[in-house]
């Protein structure tokens, strides 16, 4: 009983103990290292991802599924002779002792936040290849740069080795022209794979996240071919005529930006030769649109005028004092001389050199450069995009660490500053600078439509899962409105329904939580004679106008020089030596992606021929500063109730 | 009511209070100690009691004071010695825990530890004692939320004059050390949090598993029956049992030395 009274006296004292061990619970300022960044619930996650996805029927993004990866590895390796790391290390001639081969180790304060560990070749017969590990400390708090990055790639720690990218420039499997290729593969087996992961935000599949920022496109997989296989797209503006050269390009090294170590050999100064050395291959695979007394420029080939003309080989000239790159070390170039001009310094300055420029400049061909922002004019013809895509949006800029760095930047200001003064609301009611992520109502473009039920949809909204829909006004601006109801006015898809001909305007609040956007409206214009139907237009009909004998396929053809990238004639497209329905399936599909279901009226269907950033201006019957319903609109009307209605075949 | 009462009043320079690796991290200090005990023995039966000791201490740190601390607890244990005879071993189990508050607050939080010992006589000089035990803390900071097991060995010598005694320690399990944020200290780390206990140094500090040795050797001289100085060597060598994919380019382990000196009182 003593011994049973005892062991009760400690198991009581030992409980007490326990019960006493207060603390714990962590602090907010703790850091596991390996974690994944926390990513904000309302934080933009469109990070890497083209603003056109190609969303499915299903919803899914075709750009960032396994299939895309695997179709795009198909066209540019199709024998499977570079399925692993040690594979594509021996197709590119790493380590032979043949060509030009060194290596260069630094961190990427901008981009992407890695300690960076390239290894760059120049092969006898001009061909480049580039091995580059990539380093990341993960911390669990804001994904972003670290020194430590960069120390785990001069010790080339494999515990912070995330993923491995490998990168060429060399002809197709078929020959021609080089192109630029992008694998990615596994850190532990060397294996190719399908999806990278580069900034903490998940997998992305391939070449997604490379040639995104890197100059590419991400037009649509083509349907089955008669063997059920489905093809990386054939853009025909790309000189090697290759299925999988999505034009993308090899970015120049700013060297400025980047940050070195103090370690002997590390060093900036140990590596600026090799860097300038690697900018000098980079700028032999850019095509160059003028011939060129410089010798750096020997090793490029002409620029053919559909296609990118060598844009960036500017910044690599004036980082090392123009042509003959007479300095042995990059210097940072100033804002271009028409940016100068225009007064707009700052704004490049601050906006499009640190935030824009790094992807931009790897875009735009020689019909139509205005995205490459080369001027402050072509910046400008973009303020309407820049406005959504920054300031509403939050999928510019393009990558997270860029992203988060201009919000935190002088530049997000200066940028607000221009929008303001092209008429966009980049600032709210305070002055203060609107950021993505909060509730924006989009209840689609004005269009018109015929008497009867009309599907709305407020899947365009943005950061908002509830939605109000109201009718403000019917036609001539009559209140109360008769002749028209809504039903299931709190719905992201309520119907509408007009049993009168007019202008009807309908406004829509999207919210989250407690947050409201500002109220949008729409304009339906009501009016039974429209011919077809909204709901029945098929791409026959579409397919009908694109080859009406006017306009579009004077470029959209092969058989001209213009070097369009889609033709809109009917042509063997599945090379099956014959025109089929199959064709016309494929032809649907190249259209159907030229439609952005996230934002339709951003889509180029629509744009381009309704004259924004088109080399063949505005088109016949695409005139959408007509009102709908307006016979001077009539085609636009056409595609975009095609569009609205899910682009069925 | 109380059997014993014990002040100790002791002045410690440690030599790397960070207990960190790298010449460039290493801080050293100086403290004051107050440590108050005071036991209730509860006897059983003829070869059983039970001993109640309250604990109290603090620490004053003079660079650092962050590092400075008051501590309160409790430490059941529960003692047999199956006779009376000289060479007879006494076993012993026992449970502690104490609760702490740093001036950095971190740290603040409680410590618990259960174990089981024996002592006894060899000879009429030598005595020794081993304890093995389980010891866990809990902090605001997860990087203090810490957990090891520590097997200890102790001999002492008398003399004529006092009493020289050894002591030998391996604790396996959480250790915490400072640092800078460098790829080596991120490596090993389990969590890190910047250390407010030394503002300025931009130190984190983190948690690791490691093996760690600590060996004592001192000196108890006795001023009277009640009272004695005491001086002490403590060394701590603590090497992190994780494995780096990379040369570090550097011994990984740190080593801490305390030399104190401490007066004791017993009432």
């Amino acid at each position: 009983m003593a011994l049973a009274r005892t062991l009760g006296w400690v198991f009581a004292a030992a409980a007490t103990l326990v019960l006493a061990a207060c603390g714990g619970g962590g602090s907010p300022n703790d850091v596991h290292p390996g974690a994944d960044p926390v990513i904000a619930q309302d934080e933009p996650k469109a990070f890497l991802l083209f603003p056109n996805p190609q969303v499915q029927p299903d919803g899914s993004l075709e750009t960032n599924t396994p299939a895309y990866a695997q179709a795009y590895y198909d066209a540019i390796d199709p024998d499977k002779t570079k399925d692993t790391l040690a594979k594509w290390r021996a197709a590119n001639g790493f380590d032979t002792g043949t060509g030009t081969q060194f290596t260069v180790v630094f961190g990427d304060t901008r981009d992407l936040g890695f300690g960076r560990r390239i290894t760059a070749r120049q092969n006898i017969d001009g061909t480049l290849a580039f091995y580059v590990e990539n380093y990341l400390i993960k911390t669990g708090a804001a994904y972003g740069f670290s020194p430590i990055n960069l120390e785990a790639a001069i010790v080339r720690d494999p515990n912070a080795l995330v993923y491995v990218a490998g990168i060429e420039f060399s002809p197709g499997p078929a020959g021609g022209a080089s192109f630029a290729k992008f694998y990615n593969f596994n850190v532990a087996t060397g294996v190719r794979e399908n999806t990278a992961d580069v900034d903490g935000r998940g997998d992305k599949a391939m070449p997604g996240p490379c040639i995104a920022c890197h100059g590419g496109r991400a037009d649509a997989l083509t349907p089955p071919d008669t063997s059920g296989k489905r093809h990386f797209p054939l853009l025909l503006n790309a000189v090697s005529g290759a299925r999988g050269d999505t034009l993308a390009q090899l970015p120049p090294m700013e060297v400025d930006t980047f940050q070195f170590s103090t370690t002997p050999g590390f060093t900036r100064a140990d590596q600026e030769a090799a860097l300038k050395t690697m900018n000098r291959m980079i700028l032999c695979s850019y095509p160059l649109p003028a011939p060129s007394a410089s010798p750096e420029d020997a090793c490029r080939r002409t620029a053919s005028v559909g296609e990118w003309q060598g844009a960036a080989a500017a910044l690599i000239k004036e980082g090392y004092g123009g042509d003959g790159l007479p300095n042995p070390a990059y210097a940072a170039s100033t804002a271009p001389p028409s940016w100068v001009a225009a007064g707009q310094t700052s704004l490049y300055e601050t906006v499009v050199a640190p935030a824009c420029r790094v992807c931009h400049q790897m875009r735009g061909t020689g019909r139509q450069s205005d995205i490459g922002f080369a001027t402050f004019e072509k910046f400008q013809s973009y303020a309407q995009r820049t406005f959504a895509t920054v300031i509403n949006r939050g999928n510019m800029p393009l990558a997270e660490l860029v992203y988060s760095a201009f919000h935190a930047s002088p530049g997000e200001a200066v940028l607000a500053d221009f929008l303001v003064g092209q008429g966009l609301p980049a600032r709210d009611a305070s002055g203060a600078v609107l950021r993505p992520g909060r509730p924006i109502a989009d209840p689609g473009p004005d269009r018109v439509v015929r008497q009867g039920d009309t599907r709305l949809s407020a899947s365009n909204s943005l950061f908002a899962d509830a939605y109000a829909w109201s009718i403000v006004s019917g036609p001539n601006g009559a209140t109360p409105v008769k002749g028209a109801t809504l039903t299931d006015a709190n719905t992201a898809q309520p119907t509408f329904n007009a049993t009168t001909d007019g202008t009807y305007v309908l406004s829509l609040v999207a919210s989250k939580g407690s947050a409201r956007s500002a109220p949008k409206s729409v304009s339906l214009v009501v009016k039974n004679t429209l011919t077809p139907a909204p709901g029945v237009i098929r791409f026959s009909d579409i397919k009908a106008a694109l080859q009406d004998g006017k306009e579009c396929q004077g470029c959209h053809n092969r058989a001209t020089p213009l070097k369009a990238p889609i033709d809109f004639t009917d042509y063997d497209r599945d090379g099956d030596g014959g025109i089929t329905p199959t064709d016309d399936a494929w032809f649907y599909a190249e259209i159907r992606s030229r439609i952005n279901f996230e934002e339709i009226v951003a889509s180029p269907l629509l744009q381009k021929p309704a004259g924004q950033h088109h080399f063949g201006g505005l088109g016949e019957g695409f005139d959408a500063s007509q009102a709908p319903g307006d016979p001077a609109r009539a085609k636009y009307d056409l595609f975009l109730n095609w569009a609205l209605n899910g682009a069925p075949q | 009511m109380l059997d014993r009462v014990q002040i100790d009043l002791g002045y410690t320079y440690d030599d790397n209070v960070t207990r960190a690796r790298a010449d460039d991290e290493i801080l050293w200090d100086q403290l004051f100690a107050l440590n108050l005990s005071a036991s209730r023995a509860l006897p059983i039966d003829d070869h059983a009691r039970f001993v109640v000791t309250g604990l109290f201490s603090g620490e004053k740190f003079i660079r650092y004071n962050g590092l400075s601390n008051l501590s309160g607890g409790l430490e059941a244990e529960l003692q047999y010695r199956q006779s009376g005879a000289f060479d007879a071993m006494t076993l012993a189990a026992f449970a502690r825990g104490w609760l702490a508050d740093y001036a950095s607050h971190l740290r603040d939080g409680s410590h618990f530890s259960v174990g089981v010992g024996a002592r006894g006589a060899v000879t009429d000089r030598i005595g020794i004692s081993a304890e093995l035990a389980r010891n866990q803390r809990r902090a605001k900071s997860e990087v203090w939320d810490l957990a090891d097991y520590s097997a200890r060995l102790d001999l002492d010598y008398s003399l004529d004059k006092g009493t020289l005694y050894l002591g030998g320690e391996y604790r396996r399990g959480d250790t915490v050390s400072d640092g800078h944020a460098t790829l080596v200290n991120v490596s090993l780390a389990q969590v890190f949090v910047l250390d407010d206990a030394f503002p300025g140094k931009q130190l984190f500090a983190y948690r690791s598993d490691a093996g760690t040795w600590v060996s004592t050797i001192g000196y108890n001289l006795p001023l009277g029956q009640q009272a004695s100085i005491d001086i002490s060597w403590r060394r701590a060598q603590s090497t992190p049992t994780g494995q780096l994919g990379f040369d570090a380019q550097s011994s990984l382990r740190y080593v801490d030395n305390q030399y104190s000196i401490v007066f004791l009182k017993r009432f």
